[in-house]
């Protein structure tokens, strides 16, 4: 039983940092840490006990924001177990939790085979976030993505091209997107898929990185932004999800504006038509035509 | 668009063309870009469900008549063929767009003209559609400074049933219906 403020998660958090962080060095990055939290919930839930973690589904995977567990927590997380950008145990950890021994040790033993799992390897923070991505990743759509990311970031490719290498996961997440559930956001999805092709298509080099890029934060920021509407647990205040719902809404009409404008651009300066179905680039034009005939 | 006579507009109208083109354009991309998605998605093809698919676009027609003449590539070459298309279509209709741009001139209005206005607001159309409104005040306003303007219209629903009233009361030589204009 979770109570107010919430002793158990502080239990857990101290316990995982305890654990991972002995000596309270700068090592922990805020990101590793998420993930662990996320995978420690998970399989804490398994096991009957819910440390009511407050987070959600964002960019990069599971995500807590600092003033939600400031919210929460006994004490300020940001004061109390932050170095920097680190996160590191408290200095003074509290001597008695209040917590029956049977949760406690369920507790200690999860974060005891996640430290024989990840603890002190190499490259530890990218194995929990796959993991984590694994377990709980609300679409297939979000891991491929992260994918696409490491691939567009990338400035070397080889003698393989971009295009080559992007466009096999673009087909792949054309086949993920989860338009039920983002039916609002599909078209806009759909003419990003296109346009991203198109940058592949017509430009190379600097310019095809730059669009390349810009293009794909566009998405990513917005998709994200809605998937933490459906995606998120114990958010203390309900008018938060309110505001995100809000945002969400506005951002999407904006981010087709951008992509269509980029798409205009490319299609004006760059592209050349194919002349391969004459009559039937016509026959849609008319259609266009006809279409404001008909709203007259 | 290839004769000689001077061709005027202002950029109220330049604006709802804007408005329009996109507008028009879009619907036909949204709907070929769902299509895409639509085919990407079904294994194997069937020409019934995409019929289902399409049966309340207006591009339905040319995305079954594509597809009839495509069944016998593989999906990839089909959805590559549809973005070609729809990529032709959009840079086609960019072209005439910024031709149609460079061959008029647009101008801006800077009077009230507060008289007409009040006609259109006893008619009842500033109600109904307040640019077109401000469409008839700009062609009224071309029409002080260039001799026997006619006013070439596409909306039959609004402007052309107003045609005596207009005539009437602006500077506008006539007004004549797209349809039945010949340069």
């Amino acid at each position: 039983m979770v109570t107010k403020p919430n002793f158990l998660l502080e239990y857990t958090i101290d316990s995982l940092l305890k654990t991972f962080n002995q000596e309270r060095k700068p090592v922990m990055k805020k990101a590793h840490f998420f993930k662990l939290m996320n995978l420690l919930d998970t399989r804490l839930k398994k096991q009957g006990v819910d440390i009511e973690l407050p987070g959600y589904w964002y960019k990069y995977g599971f995500y807590v924001e600092i003033n939600h567990l400031n919210s929460v927590l006994p004490r300020d997380f940001n004061k109390f177990y932050m170095m920097n950008e680190f996160i590191v145990p408290p200095l003074n950890p509290r001597k008695k939790y209040e917590i029956l021994d049977e949760i406690r040790n369920k507790i200690d033993l999860t974060i005891r085979y996640l430290w024989k799992e990840f603890g002190f390897k190499s490259g530890y923070g990218n194995a929990v976030k796959k993991k984590s991505y694994e377990i709980n990743a609300p679409y297939k759509f979000n891991s491929i993505f992260q994918e696409y990311i490491d691939i567009v970031n990338r400035t070397e490719t080889g003698f393989v091209p971009k295009k080559d290498l992007l466009e096999p996961i673009l087909d792949n997440l054309l086949s993920e997107f989860p338009d039920k559930e983002f039916s609002e956001l599909y078209d806009t999805y759909l003419e990003w898929d296109d346009t991203t092709r198109l940058c592949l298509d017509l430009l190379s080099g600097k310019k095809q990185y730059e669009l390349i890029k810009e293009m794909e934060e566009l998405l990513w920021e917005t998709f994200s932004k809605g998937i933490r509407i459906l995606h998120n647990q114990n958010i203390p205040d309900p008018e938060i999800i309110k505001r995100w719902k809000i945002e969400y809404g506005s951002e999407i009409p904006k981010t087709h504006k951008h992509i269509e404008n980029i798409r205009n651009s490319l299609l004006s300066e760059k592209y050349t038509a194919s002349i391969k179905d004459e009559i039937l680039v016509k026959q849609l034009m008319k259609k266009a035509y006809e279409m404001s005939v008909e709203a007259n | 668009m290839g004769s000689h006579i001077p061709k005027i507009s202002s950029d109220t109208v330049k604006a709802e063309c804007s408005d329009i083109y996109q507008k028009n354009i879009g619907k036909i991309k949204k709907e070929i870009l769902r299509s895409i998605g639509e085919i990407n998605k079904s294994k194997p093809i069937k020409i019934v469900d995409l019929q289902l698919f399409t049966n309340t676009f207006y591009s339905k027609d040319v995305i079954l008549s594509f597809l009839n003449s495509n069944l016998n590539n593989d999906k990839s070459k089909i959805i590559n063929g549809l973005r070609t298309l729809l990529r032709d279509t959009e840079s086609r209709c960019l072209v005439n767009f910024n031709s149609i741009d460079k061959l008029i001139t647009f101008y801006k209005r800077d009077k009230p003209y507060k008289d007409i206005y009040n006609i259109f607001e006893i008619d009842g159309l500033t109600r109904i559609d307040l640019v077109d409104v401000e469409i008839i005040l700009d062609a009224h306003h071309i029409g002080l400074q260039v001799a026997e303007l006619f006013f070439i219209t596409g909306d039959y629903m609004h402007i052309i049933p107003r045609r005596d009233i207009i005539k009437k009361n602006t500077s506008l030589k006539d007004v004549i219906g797209l349809g039945e204009f010949q340069s």
